[in-house]
This record gives structure tokens, C-alpha cells and sequence, in this order.
């Protein structure tokens, strides 16, 4: 215990006991580095070094692991879209129910558009005019109809 | 499975938003050229501030000569959609449908009304076929247009 725990004039004996102590938990960090160093050269040839091997490496990889950035998480994006979706899909729908409000003000004169805002409102009073008489504008005929046969009717 | 619910609900909010106001109504056919092409007919479309003078949010109205039988197309398109009507005043000479107005069952909490008048005009038949949405009454546009003239 007291000699240099980097000595490089340990015995076999001596890296097999310190093997024992690191799986102890008795060897200090100077102790396990240099175990390590050894266990990866040609003279750590004893099947008791194997175990000290596998779990130095296994040690390695697991930190080697825990530091590597985050795996993406595929399925929170994916639910994290379908919630998105539906939150849009929603304000659409929400949308499609709320009254015009859209400014439109256009005129199809046999097929071709007219952008004549003048000329579609007063189709807009002619026949809100109409329907503020209550009927169509008479004919003659259908004035001298309503005078001798007065015929109004309901669907 | 949930992606084709996701492109269903989509396809199904496209398709609703694409759909005209006047949508569902026998009448929609001759507003969507279907009946009598457009290149005889004089559209008239305006929504917005423009309308709010009338209480109105949608104005759409076509206007055509007509044949008897396209007039009759009319008057069995607009009897289908009487039988739907909150409320219609008709008017005929000798049997001959001069004048409707019906008030449509609300959509969107906005009231509907279809107008349709079948004129004489340089010897022919003229027919206008409106559609109209907004808040107001049939007896507000009423007074608001008595006062007027």
C-alpha cells in the first residue's frame, strides 16, 4: 500500500492483488489508472486480469455514453406535430364558422369580370329596392292581372 | 393511423372552406353556372363593409333572360327550397312565379334570404335570383328601402 501505486516494478503477484482491492473499492484513482495501463499490455496475460478488462471497458462506454447528446426524440416530435395539427385544424374550422367579413365588390358581365364597385352596388340597391317594395315592378299586364284578378299566392 | 385521420381532417377543412355560402340550396346550380351558362348572365358578388350599411355581410345575384323552360327550372328549384323556408312571400301572374322572397334557415348565425324576380325587359323575360346573408330582418331591409324610395 505504501509504494508508488505507478511503479512500474510490481510483480504479477502484486497487479493481482491490486485487481482484488480495485473490485474491493479499497484502490485510490492513481492505483486504477495504472491498472488500467497495465491490463491493456502483453504481460496481463493471467484470466484474472479478463474480469478487470471487461468492467474498466464496460465503465468506459457507459460514460462514454452518458455524455453523448441526447438520442431525438422521435415520438414527442411526432405528438408534438399531431397536437400542432389539430390546434390549426381547429382554428381553421373555428375560422370557417365566424361571419365574412372578407371585402369582396365584383361584377361577371356575361363571363367577363368587372372590378366596378359602382356598378355592382347599385345592382346590390336595385334589388334590395325590390324587396323593399314587396314585388317586382309591375308590368301592364300584370297591372290590369291584379286589377280584375287580384292572385297572390303562397308556394 | 393517427397521420390519416390528421390528412382526412385536412382534406375535410379544405373542402368546407372551398364551399359557397349559397352551398345545400336547390337554386345553388344556376349561382354555379351549371344551369344557364355564365356568359349569359351578369354576376353581381360583394361581401364586406360595403354591406354593412344593409346590415348584410354576403350579396350574390345573377341575372338573366330566360326561357320558359329555364324560368321553369327556376320555379321547381325554388318550391324545393321553399319547403325549407322560415318564411316566403310569392307572388304569381296567371300561374307564372313574378316575385319570391324566403327567409332560409340561419347558418353561421347569419340569416339567409333568397330573392327572385322574373321581369319583362325589351320583350324578353329577365329573371334575377339573389342570395343574401347577414343579421338583417326581412322587415329591416324592408323599411330601410321604403324610406328610400
Amino acid at each position: 500500500m505504501n509504494e508508488s501505486p505507478l511503479s512500474p516494478t510490481r510483480s504479477p503477484e502484486e497487479w493481482k492483488e491490486l485487481a482484488h482491492r480495485y473490485f474491493d473499492a479499497q484502490t485510490t484513482l492513481e492505483e486504477e489508472s495504472a491498472l488500467r495501463d497495465f491490463v491493456l499490455t502483453e504481460e496481463a496475460t493471467d484470466a484474472c486480469f479478463d474480469e478487470v478488462r471487461a468492467v474498466m471497458s464496460y465503465a468506459v462506454v457507459r460514460r462514454s455514453k452518458k455524455s453523448s447528446p441526447p438520442a431525438v426524440a422521435w415520438g414527442r416530435i411526432r405528438n408534438a406535430v399531431a397536437v400542432s395539427a389539430c390546434i390549426c385544424l381547429g382554428v381553421g374550422i373555428w375560422w370557417q364558422y365566424q361571419p365574412r367579413s372578407k371585402d369582396v365588390c365584383v361584377v361577371y358581365s356575361y363571363g367577363k369580370k368587372i372590378t366596378d364597385e359602382r356598378q355592382a352596388m347599385e345592382e346590390v340597391n336595385q334589388v334590395l329596392s325590390d324587396i323593399g317594395q314587396g314585388t317586382a315592378a309591375p308590368e301592364v299586364e300584370q297591372q290590369l292581372e291584379r286589377l280584375f284578378n287580384h292572385n297572390t299566392s303562397e308556394l | 393511423m393517427k397521420e390519416k385521420i390528421i390528412l382526412f381532417l385536412f382534406f375535410l377543412c379544405g373542402f368546407t372552406m372551398a364551399a359557397d355560402a349559397q352551398k345545400g340550396l336547390s337554386v345553388s346550380g344556376f349561382f354555379d353556372g351549371k344551369v344557364i351558362p355564365r356568359s349569359r348572365m351578369m354576376e353581381t358578388v360583394v361581401s364586406g363593409s360595403r354591406l354593412s350599411d344593409f346590415d348584410l355581410t354576403f350579396f350574390r345575384s345573377i341575372r338573366f333572360k330566360a326561357t320558359a323552360e329555364e324560368t321553369g327550372k327556376i320555379e321547381a328549384a325554388l318550391n324545393a327550397d321553399a319547403r325549407a323556408a322560415i318564411q316566403k312571400e310569392n307572388q304569381r301572374v296567371s300561374g307564372r312565379l313574378v316575385y319570391s322572397m324566403m327567409e332560409m334557415p340561419p347558418l353561421k348565425h347569419q340569416r339567409r334570404y333568397l330573392f327572385f324576380s322574373n321581369d319583362a325587359k325589351d320583350g324578353q323575360r329577365e329573371v334575377t335570383l339573389t342570395y343574401l346573408e347577414g343579421r338583417a330582418t326581412l322587415q329591416s331591409l324592408k323599411n330601410l328601402f321604403k324610406k328610400q324610395n
